[in-house]
């Protein structure tokens, strides 16, 4: 398998693929919808209608910016995790398995437990991959059938121990009111989770651009041989990479479960692990620079959900949104990707 | 449980596996392992289908669906190859955009997203060679034996090698490295639509989702088999066998039956990381 080397894109490696982003949800609702201008007007306008709309909104951004700043972790240090979507799962799962404890812990403390739990779970999960990649197995294989491997066990877990009582849903008790992140704006969903993870983002753009170990890490991902050049053994970032990208997608678990909706329920990942590849490629894996991307993919999610409600068609475009947004992003708009595989 | 019924079963069992494993070796030995073997599989589920519905026939169904497999797989590598696109990224867009895609359809023109039924394929259990679940053992032992020759014993399997080995000397030889990549690409896309119709038709039903990471267990196959297309027969046997004990596993319930759906995925991630510590492959 030919190395990836994934480096930050000019203006058209940002315009294209957001633009591409938002045409083809736009198209299909359009062609699909049995009132296009009301279902388009839905689309734009629907996420920022109202308090409640534009706090889910935000709150969206956020776990999607938690799960993107994972997925740019592994980015940067050249390793590929395709394990996202069980990291945040199991994340959530392990920060509920806390949380429904009978516990004496006071609520901000037990609120502590699981979002180390959640950490240690994703993390364990990544470090693992990063661990057999040094041995020679690729991560992009290692992290999905680790990935597909555990989440059938979170989906035990909320169906069978956490279970909650009564109701059709698959899903765990909802946690003490006490056990919840502090809503920031009430009703929607936005939480505590929100100024977390901005800071989250920052310390990450401090990491990566303002300290030597920021700089060593990213030398060895985007250029090993430089690397070596320079007396850094690229091996050793691999375990380093995956954990931080397992361990931000596992706090992306504990913000849905803990911040967004209050307990964990079967499949709540949705698919957020893959739209947050999608994000970090968009923005360059810069972290800085993911805020906007998340906010972006964040209301085409929200907007596509809006119409969707509105004209009652069948189907989601979430799929095409971060297939499109992939895709366009795969570009190597200025820069080469594939280097000796042309002819 | 009779010996013949056993290798009836395991074989059944193996078919989509084998196939969406040769598939991804091609990839491979071309320079690029195909991500999007999963994405195609459920494609190919679907599309064989619905086509076998329209046509009233298996054999359509599944010849149609493979074709147009190779023709959009190709495309997509020569589009990878024409733009530079990252082959790892836009692989991993397929899988997302042919699961949008087959969901999108299926509420469309069915106006459900879940499982499609048509009386008319219930393949039977049992058949003669052309017919029922042997004629898709057979299929995939014909893969095997045509890709084993390919690889194995032709100028052209050589050529296949030496351009995803060094692309830059197989050109200064005269070869164009490019045909190999794209070729390789329509080949695999084909042989995982073959898989994916080989699942649905035994089942007798459309599952949306239905490959359930086979095609992801197959990549793993590659690396298992040390990338020759004999070991990678053995390896999807390998797997196809934790299959089978997981499902007998399910029924006889000693461990909560939603823990064991992993369980062929976890076997899969151990043999592939042992497989890789005994070659010692260095992936640079």
């Amino acid at each position: 398998m030919k190395r990836l080397t994934l480096r930050g894109g000019g203006i058209a490696g940002v315009v294209l693929p957001l633009g591409g982003a938002l045409l083809v949800p736009a198209l299909i609702i359009w062609a699909a919808s049995p009132d296009p201008a009301k279902s388009l007007a839905a689309f734009f306008t629907g996420p920022w209608s109202n308090r409640w709309f534009l706090g889910n909104t935000l709150d969206g951004a956020v776990l999607l910016l938690t799960a993107s700043l994972g997925a740019a972790a592994a980015f940067r240090g050249g390793a590929f995790n395709l394990g996202g979507e069980g990291q945040l799962y199991l994340g959530g799962c392990a920060a509920a398995v806390v949380l429904l404890a009978p516990l004496p812990l006071s609520g901000s403390a037990a609120l502590a437990l699981a979002a180390a739990a959640a950490l240690a779970a994703g993390g364990l999960m990544g470090g693992l991959c990063g661990f057999f990649r040094a041995a020679g197995a690729h991560e992009l294989i290692s992290s999905f059938l680790l990935s597909a491997a555990l989440i059938p066990a979170g989906d035990y877990l909320i169906a069978g121990p956490l279970r909650g009582g009564g109701g059709n849903l698959l899903a765990s008790a909802p946690f003490a009111a006490e056990r919840l992140l502090p809503k920031v704006l009430a009703p929607s969903a936005l939480s505590f989770s929100a100024p977390a993870a901005l800071v989250l983002a920052l310390l990450f753009h401090v990491f990566l651009h303002r300290t030597a170990a920021g700089y060593r890490f990213r030398i060895a991902g985007a250029s090993p041989e430089l690397a070596r050049f320079g007396g850094v053994n690229p091996e050793k970032r691999f375990v380093p990479a995956m954990a931080a990208s397992g361990a931000l997608s596992g706090l992306a678990g504990f913000f849905a479960a803990a911040g967004t909706y209050g307990m964990a329920y079967a499949g709540f990942s949705g698919g957020l692990g893959w739209t947050a590849i999608a994000a970090a490629l968009i923005a360059g894996n810069e972290p800085l620079a993911l805020i906007p991307a998340s906010l972006f993919l964040a209301a085409l999610k929200a907007g596509s959900d809006a119409a969707l409600l509105k004209a009652g068609f069948g189907f989601e475009t979430a799929a095409f949104i971060q297939a499109a947004a992939l895709l366009l992003a795969a570009l190597p708009l200025g820069r080469r990707f594939f280097a000796g595989k042309a002819s | 449980m009779t010996g013949l019924a056993f290798a009836e079963g395991l074989f059944t069992s193996a078919v989509p596996l084998i196939l969406a494993a040769l598939g991804a070796l091609l990839t491979e030995l071309a320079g690029t392992l195909g991500i999007f073997i999963e994405g195609y599989m459920n494609a190919g589920a679907f599309f064989a289908w619905i086509i076998a519905g329209w046509t009233g026939s298996v054999f359509w169904g599944t010849a149609l669906s493979a074709l147009g497999a190779a023709f959009t797989g190709w495309g997509a590598a020569r589009f990878v190859r024409k733009t530079g696109a990252n082959p790892f990224i836009a692989g991993l867009a397929l899988n997302i955009a042919l699961g949008g895609l087959t969901g999108a359809l299926s509420a469309l023109w069915f106006g459900t997203k879940g499982v499609l039924r048509n009386a008319a394929f219930d393949t039977p259990a049992t058949g003669t060679v052309f017919s029922g679940r042997l004629s898709w053992i057979w299929l995939s032992l014909a893969a095997l034996v045509a890709v084993t020759l390919y690889v194995n014993h032709s100028p052209w399997g050589l050529r296949l090698k030496a351009s995803g080995l060094a692309p830059e000397a197989a050109k200064e030889r005269g070869l164009r490295p490019g045909r190999y990549w794209e070729g390789s690409w329509a080949a695999a896309a084909a042989l995982a639509v073959l898989a994916g119709a080989a699942l649905c038709f035994r089942i007798g039903a459309y599952t949306p989702g239905g490959a359930a990471g086979r095609g992801w267990i197959s990549l793993a196959a590659v690396y298992l088999g040390f990338r020759r297309p004999l070991g990678v027969f053995g390896a999807a046997l390998l797997f196809a066998l934790a299959e089978r004990a997981a499902v007998r596993l399910q029924g006889s319930a000693l461990f909560p039956a939603t823990l064991i759906l992993g369980l062929p995925h976890a076997l899969a991630l151990v043999l592939y990381a042992f497989s890789c510590v005994l070659g010692k492959r260095r992936l640079s």
